[in-house]
């Protein structure tokens, strides 16, 4: 378990990060969502080791990750921005990431480069920003890692590399239980892959949930009574967040259990009772209660 | 399957991966040695006299083409092997990887000093492989002593090693500084030119400083602290001295290097590496980078200027005019230091306004203890009770020092002293020209004080003539001169030691309105007719009068001279004394017709 307590960092007197807390579950995918300059890549950063934070503790099962050479050889990073010697080749850089790592994994190496279809012998500096992206995922998969820290890793890959990435990732969480932290600024891209969710906004957690609990929790009821409306309100004892009323026709997201709600509305008989189904911005739209800018610039 | 073959150990992964992307660094460093040192012999392998000067200059240290080589080597290694702490990509994935900070720099301080050592220690094994280089049959004619091109001797060699390796460290070391403070590539080469020029800079310009403000300080007067303040200066100044070793300095300068190494590495690992980007990753380095960097910009420039248009007669350079051209350079200057410091023109703010005005605190009381003379250093004289012995060094004496110890001729000097700064005081001295050919004096002494001290002044001063000005210090002048120790130093030693030491006694013609001592050309006089020369000349000294010697002090352009040398004749520095032949010298003139060096006529 990676856990983040009260973490801050500022640079040059501006605060990037303030009092952030996380904490990622062994053997879940965590999707970290923000927009650009939330503070994701110095998050990464300060989790990686390379960056230290100004307070707060940054530990992995309980051991600090700051200067700690043995704990870094269970993480694996691949940052938004690569970095590969001049001249180099995939070649060259495994011969790099093998010195350095005591768990790599050549047979997985070279399973990887020829699912991606990678020349081992070319020059790095010959592949296209994709190409780089699945060669630098290709090493630091080989490294067998524990916990996988992940910035923008999808950017510039193309569909079928992306599922192919997603595959190898979430193959090795279920087989290795590995720890995967996954930056974004795309929540539709997280859906079906996350199992946990966290918003970052100035630097701060805005809010940081299980997903299947809040999928479960959240429901969009679509509901009519025609004329014979009833008198007493169908929805008192019922937790809603939002009621929209069109014509007869009453759209509501009602929080708790779906049995309970459904139980309740059938009882004052409606002619139209629908469940509808939620879309993962609405549903954090609706969490954090109402249009919160942060959220709505997330969607797209 | 893990591969745990090809795992070795981050520390030594990281070692391979250095000398794989640099080896072309060391490659270049020993083809340059090899070029500068090696080839030459081979060349003249069975003819080595022809190189066998350029080689002692090698084998000493002090050969110009080995230092650029060591210190642009060193520099160049330095950025190299720290490149990818300044770059954004390269620092995130490197200090991601399972290596500490601490692990990481001594891997990248070793690779890159393995780097610089190795090409030393082959060309150290090339210059043995080439140490059977031999002269010519025709130079062994000539030499009857061949053992004088010993030159490339094992000892000579493994000292030529330590010296050379120590001198690339040094450099080295105080680069990787740089690197670690530096914030990006640029400004590491940059900041390690400067660190390592700043001692040599700062010491010539508290020289030059006080050379320009105060009346008496002498040349060279920091010339020692120069030589020691580095092993570069050290190798530099070591010329003719090859198989000597000073092992005290080079064990303080190893200690340096390892003290500034490990500092280096306390430093790396508390660097914020979010500053990368940035001219320096600690901000107060750069604002200490900016004062000093002012600092000296600023006295070059002021000094350059005031210098031509504010010299007085002393050569001295007028305070105001200075300090008014301090300040305008510094707010300019400053401003354009700041600018690079900070990476953007909008400099103007109070916070820069408040490191302005700490750099005016700098310089101020750096001026109030140079050019201000807050420590009475012009006025300062020894008592004559204190002295042991004194040196003087004067164009009007013949010898090059004039060693007096008597309790009289101290108490003249300490005289002279007093004259010369009670006439300067109260501005008495005349000008240089008054109608004749300017005979301005450089008179130095050096007291030996019986503390142990020393203490030296030098005088810049005009004609002794007593006109215009100077009466005292020319009455004082004339008192010494006529004294009996002074006379008698002046006169040359005609012992069978002195002369025996003497490398080589000539008669070299100049341009001269005297026929009856013209010389055809430069003619070396024989040794059996040294001890004859010199009575003559002796003779000759003792019925000099002081208006004599200045007489020959103000024309010897125009004269055939006599030149006694004890070392190596092409050196300046090796020559004893020029003995100029005129109308005052006649036993001396009728010796040299008699023995057949100059023409009967």
């Amino acid at each position: 378990m990676i856990r983040i307590q009260k973490l801050s960092k500022t640079f040059d007197r501006t605060p990037v990060l303030t009092d952030l807390n996380m904490t990622i579950q062994t053997g879940s995918i965590y999707g970290l969502i923000g927009v650009n300059g939330a503070g994701k890549t110095t998050l990464i950063k300060n989790m990686s080791g390379m960056l230290r934070g100004d307070g707060g503790s940054i530990t992995y099962d309980g051991e600090s990750i700051w200067e700690n050479d043995m704990l870094k050889q269970s993480i694996g990073l691949i940052p938004d921005d690569l970095y590969f010697p001049n001249g180099y080749s995939l070649r060259d850089m495994r011969s790099v990431y093998s010195g350095f790592y005591e768990n790599w994994n050549d047979d997985r190496f070279h399973q990887l480069t020829e699912l991606f279809k990678l020349d081992e012998k070319a020059k790095i500096r010959t592949f296209s920003k994709g190409m780089k992206k699945q060669a630098a995922f290709c090493l630091v998969m080989a490294t067998m890692p524990a916990y996988l820290l992940l910035d923008e890793p999808i950017d510039g890959l193309d569909p079928i590399v992306r599922k192919l990435v997603w595959k190898a990732i979430v193959d090795d969480v279920a087989d290795r239980r590995m720890s995967v932290l996954v930056s974004s600024h795309n929540l539709k891209e997280m859906e079906g892959i996350c199992d946990y969710i966290g918003i970052l906004s100035h630097g701060r957690m805005l809010m940081e949930r299980e997903l299947d609990s809040v999928k479960n929790d959240l429901h969009k009821i679509q509901i009519s009574y025609g004329k014979n409306k009833p008198e007493q309100d169908a929805f008192a004892g019922l937790d809603v967040l939002r009621r929209e009323s069109r014509g007869t026709v009453d759209l509501m997201i009602v929080k708790g259990r779906i049995d309970h709600i459904e139980k309740a509305i059938r009882a004052t008989d409606p002619v139209i009772f629908d469940i509808l189904p939620l879309s993962l911005e609405e549903i954090f739209i609706y969490e954090l209660g109402g249009e919160d800018d942060e959220i709505s610039k997330l969607i797209f | 399957m893990k591969s745990a073959n090809l795992y070795s150990s981050p520390s030594k992964a990281w070692y391979k991966e250095n000398f794989r992307r640099f080896w072309v660094l060391p490659l270049l460093e020993f083809l340059a040695l090899f070029l500068i040192n090696i080839l030459p012999i081979i060349l003249n392998y069975s003819k080595f006299e022809n190189v066998s000067d350029y080689t002692e200059t090698t084998m000493s240290g002090c050969n110009v083409a080995n230092i650029f080589v060591f210190c642009a080597v060193s520099i160049v290694i330095s950025a190299s092997v720290f490149s990818y702490i300044h770059g954004v990509a390269s620092s995130t994935m490197i200090h991601s990887m399972p290596i500490t900070r601490r692990k990481l720099f001594r891997a990248s301080f070793f690779s890159g000093l393995i780097m610089l050592i190795v090409p030393v220690i082959l060309t150290s094994l090339l210059f043995m492989v080439v140490s059977g280089a031999h002269i010519s049959p025709e130079a062994v004619k000539m030499h009857t002593d061949s053992s004088n091109y010993d030159i490339i001797t094992l000892k000579a060699v493994c000292i030529w090693i330590l010296e050379s390796s120590v001198m690339a460290a040094f450099v080295y070391a105080m680069s990787n500084l740089a690197g670690i403070l530096a914030g990006n590539r640029l400004i590491h080469v940059l900041l390690a030119m400067f660190i390592n020029g700043l001692p040599f800079v700062l010491l010539e310009l508290v020289q030059i400083y006080e050379s320009n403000f105060l009346f008496g300080y002498p040349d060279g007067e920091n010339l020692l602290a120069f030589s020691y303040v580095s092993p570069v200066s050290m190798a530099a100044g070591k010329c003719g001295q090859a198989g000597y070793l000073d092992i005290y300095s080079y064990l303080i300068y190893v200690a340096v290097i390892v003290a500034v190494t490990l500092l280096t590495s306390w430093l790396y690992t508390r660097i914020k590496l979010e500053r990368e980007r940035s001219a320096c990753v600690f901000p107060i380095v750069s604002d200490i980078v900016c004062i000093l960097l002012t600092f000296i910009c600023m006295s070059l420039l002021s000094l350059l200027i005031t210098s031509s248009i504010s010299e007085t007669d002393n050569g001295l350079i007028q305070r105001i005019p200075f300090i008014v051209v301090c300040i305008a350079s510094s707010v300019f200057i400053y401003m354009i230091c700041r600018m690079i410091a900070d990476g953007t023109t909008k400099i103007f703010s109070k916070v820069n306004l408040k490191k302005f005005g700490i750099y005016v605190i700098v310089v101020a009381v750096f001026f109030v203890f140079t050019i201000f003379d807050i420590t009475g250093y012009q006025q300062r004289v020894p008592q004559a009770s204190k002295i042991a012995s004194v040196t003087i060094e004067s164009n009007y004496a013949v010898q090059s020092r004039i060693h007096l110890s008597s309790g009289e001729s101290v108490s003249d000097v300490v005289s002279l002293q007093n004259a010369i700064l009670s006439e300067y005081k109260n501005q008495d001295f005349g000008s240089a020209s008054n109608g004749e050919s300017e005979a301005s004096d450089v008179l130095s002494i050096k007291y030996e004080l019986k503390s142990g001290k020393t203490m030296r002044r030098s005088y810049t001063l005009p004609d002794y003539t007593g006109k215009n000005g100077n009466v005292k210090t020319t009455k004082a002048f004339k008192k010494l001169y006529r004294s009996t120790e002074f006379s008698n130093e002046n006169l040359f030693d005609t012992s069978k030691t002195a002369i025996k030491a003497l490398a080589e006694v000539s008669l070299e013609n100049t341009y001269t309105s005297n026929s009856e001592v013209e010389a055809s050309e430069e003619t070396l006089i024989s040794r059996k007719d040294c001890y004859g020369l010199l009575k003559a000349m002796n003779k000759d000294l003792l019925t000099m009068d002081f208006n004599d010697a200045r007489t020959i002090f103000i024309n010897n352009y125009d004269y055939t001279s006599v030149n006694l040398y004890s070392n190596n004749k092409d050196s300046d520095e090796s020559k004893v004394s020029c003995f100029y032949l005129n109308k005052f010298t006649k036993n001396t003139i009728r010796y040299l017709k008699a023995t057949g060096y100059l023409d009967q006529q």
